[in-house]
């Protein structure tokens, strides 16, 4: 049986640390360490699965306010100690997971909600908060913030703006972008940076701009302001079904370029489609009682035989000319009238692409269960499957061309169903869902990497951009070069401006011999 | 190396890149590139010579071809300042007379007009009215801009559009921009991706075009583009005072309900504007306007808008005060005015950017404090959820020319100061110089210093745009007041 | 210690690989702020114990005891998953190996002289205070199991109890043991042998009514699922005092009806355990004159005061945050009376309402003080 083994800080150093932040508030006990060595990201869950684990950090920290957050960068920059800002580690690339050992500066000590200015609709809240909980408090006082990650139960709002994420009603409510007014971020040489919170000024959008994505390369990010919205006074549902996806994305297109903002456009691609009809992948939850052992005998049984039969080519295939109808989701939140009028005018668009009205019910339904799709991850991991999700994004004329170029260079390896939301009057993300096996570990991780070298390739040839909303992270950091066009420089620049040192998250967000990666130290994993 | 052989040197250079045609040295050109481009003041008459003059105007045509100049330049360590794609306005230290001038004018493509995507890509040499035009041809449009924006490039708008500048309708720089296309100012191009939006870092575009042409040179942009509106629904509102007039407009902003134009004028901008607009006798006058392609969406938000206006407290003036707003919007502001054109008096326009909960006490304190000086009114418009611009117009007069600019001055100062006790931002800064600015500093101190390090890191030679982000001698940012109109 | 959780493999597994959906909701995780701490932490760990990938040692143990047994995690997982159970047959095998937590081990020790959590001499104080006529009478039809916490903290409220079932006219016995604990601190403190010895001999006491009323829900429900299913018991029905009082609500007259702010809060073992929410409030609103109000959550989303799982014996810093936390709620709220139906949650809000001044009640000492 292995103990962790991890280098432990100079006790001068814990010593400042405990000086810092007290000793309640740091631990470099191996359970906690352990915790923190993976966020949600596949290959590590794969890798834990198969009882193999990464190298932790060195120590974990929770400052409680932002003094003693300046305190701990500085500290970590005069003795060239990676330093790595969490929130709730639900990232899916490998964002907070430490490469070269450091300190993780957990930020949900610092949870609050400074300031509630309800004239003005903004809000001050610090980095740490969890999203579920910073809406139920929004709500209590008639505001919504409009982000729903579907990991809102999960992820914190340092998180949201590090990684620039996007909500399932991102289509009415934008997306984080368009939420911040102000931030307040740490920089590397421990500074306090606070942005103005004033209405959009240009050199504010600027400052802003460079730590919204910046996924803990550049800075942490201890507090944010953000602009909210009335808690709507009245929703309304709606379903179609396209004879094919083509149809589909027209229709979406249109009702976005006639000025309509459903709060959510989901289109489902054939095979997604057909899934969710066939009741596979939207079945209710039954509740199940503990000890069903015998059917684990069965799973046992399923996760030995299953990888041998794997062969992803013809269940694609099959589904892929089989099913052909496309299904639709709308749902419009709001002022009543309004809500009304964009339902009324968005019937209208569908059926003239070719929609046929299926009604309120499977709207309805998908709003019920909007967040269940992330638990069928873990019914699939324990068959000894596993999932992921690759997510693109392009302009209108180009979506098709994306989709499929994606989608036949992911065929070969996993099943793949893919659905289209975030929508914009100018084009449009995809979501694909992925999901294969292999043999052992090994196996599965080639298959996994392979999957994502030949789904990203084909994205960067088609013109796609590499994530819509999950960032970067280690995952895809290979491929920023390709993504920036040439704008590279620009982010070395940034980097080597700001964090010359190279503290700050290292081997996240770029790849390569760069400050990113910090110097002597190995490559993001390969 | 002497001058001469420098600057003969220099203009082979850009011969060799570019041919003849497309290099221009001659004085009497120098002369007038070189005042577009200095500010009044720093170029003076010295023993006869003009000084600060640039060695040559070049025209390239392609993003690299503006790359290849870059690059030699850096090489040769020239200075170069861009032309139509930067506010073209600089303070501070000025290059040698050694520099280059790039003119993006040369870059006039409206490459493709794209109906699906509703994007269109083009050229940053366009002149905004040329584009508006040809899209209004196709039944686009690129959205509602100010007086100032038809007589500059697109290249220029981009680099220095301040986020309020667009109406509350079209959205801000981060609404307009798919992708941009340029070289750094180390020479290297660029062409950022063509998506609606990513989570690929730190957004690039967003990042170069707040940082008025300093870090690159924007030779091109895919843009959103909007379908025309059919209906424009325009009215006027009275309001009894600041006060429930921004309650009113706060309302319609933040319930959704949000027009194209909202803007609403003091007392004493009511009173000035009132023949023009036939706007109340006394109070507040609220311009608002709904259009959109949608328009019966339109029309719908339009009835709600005003049946809340009214709710508010707003008497419905019906149509005309709104369309005569349509019709004299750029001649409003005082310089306008000639009633106010004599030599002794001077005008000028303070933009400040405030969230809801300051707005009055903010409008209030400052009108206050600029009545000592002259006389002073103002408007508010491109608000937003949270908040909202305000122009204050001052005036201030005296005989003596150097008692005037201190009269000037003063407004400023004190306008300065109430905006960073209350905390609104002021988003243009004066060209003129001022006392050491502790306020400014304090404003974007840390900020500022970053985007200072950035620069150099990017440009260590400070060749592209020199003297752009430094602070003049006296403590000011170099950022001129926004283009005038020219009459 | 395969064997103990192999019962959860399902649970383990699933646990491990998701996205931590229900970690916002964890009292436990939202005062440490680790993810150790979460429910998914937990079994992430447990799981790599289980499969010898990490030793299971004192670390391992002591995260596993960082759980209130609020099972409001349970609430918004749509697995329907209850880590409870892992992590109670978790911390029986931390016993076994001898890593739990020493004060946990201490407890038990103590446990077995006594009898009761509190070494208290329950025998003899229960029937001076309540009385010969109700402790020590023929075994008869109804007893009414007080459990040690109520027994120990508010010996007052059972007096209370004692007189409105008089009143009532009601016939009963009231339990008066030093055993009269029913045994769950044991069960959630993984103290299982020591828990098995108790049960024997608690079971011999209680058994043969035709019910069963306590006012405390854990014991209930404890001995719902832990004697009477198992058969170890006979008796006819176990009911929560709430589910009694409510059926007789008619031959009740009040003098006076309350008047201040109430907040109700739920007990996690009344509720979610038991499934037990509007009794306790159709007496709160025939009790008060405005009604009531609710906490932000409540129901099956209420949440806890901390003082489950034995959290309040193996962490009791992280206990008294996670009743604090409830404390400030119910300030935002204006309250003026917290309501509650289970002894351990007076408890623990009672003290830490105390520094605020802040007035905690159980529902029967409400009604007992304003019965005429």
């Amino acid at each position: 049986m292995k103990s962790i083994a991890h280098s432990s800080l100079p006790k001068a150093v814990v010593q400042e640390i405990i000086g810092i932040v007290g000793e309640d508030n740091f631990s470099v006990m191996p359970v906690q360490l352990t915790s923190y060595s993976r966020d949600i990201w596949t290959r590590k869950t794969l890798e834990m699965q198969a009882g193999k684990l990464s190298e932790p950090a060195q120590m974990v920290v929770w400052p409680e306010n932002v003094e003693q957050v300046q305190a701990l960068v500085r500290l970590g920059s005069e003795n060239e100690i990676p330093l790595i800002p969490l929130g709730a580690a639900s990232g899916v690339c490998g964002g907070t997971v430490p490469l070269t050992g450091g300190i993780i500066i957990d930020l949900k000590k610092m949870d609050k909600i400074r300031k509630l200015d309800q004239e003005s609709f903004l809000v001050e809240a610090e980095a740490g908060i969890i999203g579920e909980v910073f809406e139920r408090e929004l709500n209590h006082q008639g505001f919504t913030l409009g982000h729903f990650p579907s990991s809102i139960y999960c992820s914190s709002l340092g998180g949201w703006v590090a990684t620039r994420s996007a909500g399932q009603l991102s289509s009415k409510y934008g997306k984080i972008e368009d939420m911040v007014v102000s931030l307040e971020v740490v920089l590397p040489d421990g500074q306090i940076l606070r942005t103005r919170t004033v209405p959009a000024v240009s050199t504010n959008l600027s400052l802003n701009h460079i730590f919204i994505g910046s996924e803990g390369t550049l800075g942490i990010i201890t507090a944010a302001t953000l602009r909210l919205w009335e808690y709507p006074r009245a929703r309304a549902f709606q379903g179609f079904v396209f004879p094919d996806l083509h149809n589909g994305l027209e229709a979406i297109r249109n009702m976005m370029q006639a000025e309509l903002r459903p709060a959510v456009i989901r289109l489902y691609d054939p095979v997604d489609t057909y899934f969710s009809s066939q009741g596979i992948i939207e079945e209710k939850p039954k509740p199940k009682k503990a000890g069903l052992s015998a059917k684990r005998g069965l799973i046992h049984l399923a996760r030995k035989v299953l990888p041998w039969l794997y062969t992803p080519s013809l269940p694609n295939r099959f589904l892929q000319s089989r099913a052909k109808k496309s299904k639709l989701i709308l749902v419009f939140e709001g002022e009543p009238e309004i809500v009304e009028m964009e339902h009324k005018q968005a019937k209208e668009i569908c059926l003239q692409a070719g929609g046929i009205d299926t009604g309120e019910w499977p709207a309805k339904n998908w709003w019920k269960h909007r967040y269940k799709v992330s638990y069928t991850m873990s019914k699939v991991f324990d068959l000894g499957f596993f999932v992921d999700t690759i997510e693109v994004a392009t302009l209108w004329d180009n979506l098709e061309n994306l989709y499929y170029t994606m989608q036949k260079a992911i065929t070969k390896n996993a099943l793949v169903m893919a659905h289209f939301s975030h929508a914009y009057p100018q084009g449009c993300s995809i979501y694909f869902s992925i999901a294969a096996t292999g043999r052992t570990l090994e196996d599965r991780l080639k298959r996994y990497d392979e999957i994502w070298a030949d789904a990203l390739n084909a994205c960067m040839q088609a013109g796609g951009t590499l994530s819509h909303h999950h960032g970067i992270g280690i995952l895809k950091a290979k491929w920023m070069e390709v993504e920036a066009g040439g704008a590279n420089p620009l982010l070395f620049a940034l980097k080597r401006t700001i964090d010359p040192k190279g503290i700050m998250n290292p081997g996240k967000l770029c790849a390569g011999r760069s400050v990113f990666a910090r110097n002597g130290l190995k490559s993001p994993a390969q | 190396m002497t001058e001469e052989n420098k600057i003969a040197q220099v203009i082979e250079l850009l011969v060799n890149l570019l041919g003849r045609e497309r290099v221009v040295s001659d004085h009497a050109s120098m002369v007038i590139y070189s005042r577009e481009i200095f500010m009044p003041g720093s170029i003076g008459l010295s023993q006869g010579k003009i000084q600060n003059l640039a060695s040559a105007v070049c025209y390239p045509e392609t993003v690299d071809e503006v790359s290849k100049i870059i690059s030699r330049a850096r090489a040769n360590r020239i200075p170069v300042i861009v032309f139509g794609a930067g506010s073209g306005v600089l303070v501070g230290t000025a290059p040698s007379h050694n520099g280059i001038i790039i003119d993006l004018k040369r870059m006039k493509k409206i490459r493709a007009i794209n109906r699906t995507n509703h994007t269109v890509e083009v050229e940053s040499g366009v002149m905004c009215e040329d584009l508006e035009r040809a899209l209004n041809q196709e039944g686009f449009t690129l959205g509602h801009f100010p007086g100032s924006f038809y007589h500059s490039t697109v290249g220029a708008w981009l680099s220095t559009s301040s986020a309020g500048q667009l109406s509350a309708k079209y959205g801000r720089i981060k609404d307009m921009v798919i992708s941009l296309e340029g070289t750094l100012a180390d020479g290297s191009i660029f062409r950022t991706r063509r998506t609606p939006r990513s989570a690929t870092g730190p957004d690039i575009d967003q990042i170069l075009l707040g940082s008025d042409a300093t870090l690159a040179i924007i030779t091109s942009a895919v843009l959103n583009i909007f379908p025309l509106p059919e209906k424009k629904i325009y009215r006027g509102f009275g309001f009894a005072d600041v006060k429930s007039g921004l309650d009113a407009m706060r309302e319609l902003m933040q319930k959704e309900l949000t027009p194209a134009v909202l803007t609403l004028f003091d007392p004493a901008g009511t009173k000035f504007n009132q023949e023009k607009l036939s706007g109340p006798s006394s109070g507040c006058l609220l311009v608002v306007g709904y259009e959109a392609a949608n328009s019966e969406l339109s029309e719908l938000r339009a009835r709600l808008g005003f049946e809340r206006l009214k709710q508010m407290g707003g008497t419905d003036l019906g149509e005309e005060p709104g369309l005569k707003w349509l019709e004299h919007r750029y001649s409003l502001p005082f310089n306008q005015s000639k009633a106010v054109s004599q030599s002794d008096t001077l005008v000028d326009t303070i933009e400040v950017s405030v969230i809801w909960k300051d707005a009055f006490a903010l409008y209030e304190k400052v009108v206050n404090e600029i009545s000592k000086f002259g006389m002073a009114m103002a408007h508010f418009s491109h608000a937003c959820r949270e908040g909202v611009y305000i122009y204050f117009s001052f005036a201030v007069s005296d005989s003596d020319p150097e008692k005037l600019k201190e009269k000037q001055q003063k407004v400023w100062e004190s306008t300065m100061e109430s905006c960073l006790t209350i905390g609104a931002s002021v988003s243009n800064y004066p060209g003129i110089s001022l006392r050491r600015a502790q306020w400014l500093k304090q404003e974007l101190g840390v900020g500022h210093e970053l985007l200072q390090k950035l620069k150099k890191e990017i440009d260590p030679d400070n060749i592209l745009n020199p003297g752009k982000l430094e602070l003049s001698q006296e403590g000011a940012p170099a950022r001129p007041s926004k283009m005038e109109k020219k009459e | 210690m395969n064997d103990l959780l192999k019962k959860y493999e399902r649970e383990i597994e699933y646990c491990s690989y998701c996205p931590k959906l229900c970690r916002f909701s964890c009292p436990v995780a939202k005062v440490t702020c680790s993810e150790a701490s979460t429910p998914t932490g937990k079994m992430t760990i447990l799981k790599l114990a289980k499969d010898g990938v990490i030793e299971f040692n004192a670390e391992v143990a002591e995260l596993l005891y960082q759980c209130s047994g609020c099972i409001l995690s349970r609430t918004y997982c749509e697995h329907n998953i209850e880590v409870i159970g892992a992590f109670e047959a978790g911390r029986a095998i931390a016993v076994e190996k001898g890593v739990a937590p020493k004060r946990v081990l201490e407890f038990g020790t103590a446990f077995q002289k006594s009898g009761n959590p509190y070494g208290e001499s329950f025998g003899k104080n229960l029937t001076e205070l309540a009385g010969k006529s109700v402790c020590e009478k023929e075994k008869g039809r109804a007893l009414i199991f007080s459990g040690c916490t109520m027994a120990h903290y508010f010996p007052q409220t059972l007096k209370d109890l004692v007189r409105v079932l008089e009143h009532l006219n009601f016939s009963f016995n009231l339990l008066a043991e030093d055993d009269i604990c029913c045994g769950y601190p044991l069960f959630a403190l993984g103290l299982w042998k020591i828990l098995e010895e108790h049960k024997q001999r608690l079971a011999q006491k209680i058994t043969g009514y035709d019910q069963i009323i306590s006012v405390c829900p854990t014991c209930v429900w404890f001995l719902k699922t832990h004697y009477l299913k198992s058969g170890l018991i006979q008796v006819g029905e176990i009911r929560h005092t709430t589910e009694f009082i409510l059926e007789r609500l008619g031959q009740l007259k009040l003098r006076d009806k309350i008047s201040e702010r109430i907040v109700y809060h739920d007990p996690c073992h009344l509720g979610r355990y038991l499934g037990i929410y509007d009794q306790p409030r159709e007496i709160l609103k025939w009790m008060s004159v405005n009604g009531f109000k609710e906490f932000y959550e409540s129901r099956e989303r209420s949440e806890c005061c901390g003082g489950g799982g034995g959290l309040a014996l193996s962490h009791p810093r992280i206990a008294r945050e996670i009743s604090r936390h409830k404390i400030l709620q119910f300030q935002q709220l204006g309250g003026q009376i917290l309501a509650t139906a289970c002894p351990m949650c007076e408890r623990m809000l009672g003290r830490s309402g105390k520094e605020a001044g802040i007035k905690v009640r159980d529902l029967i000492s409400l009604l007992a003080e304003r019965i005429e």
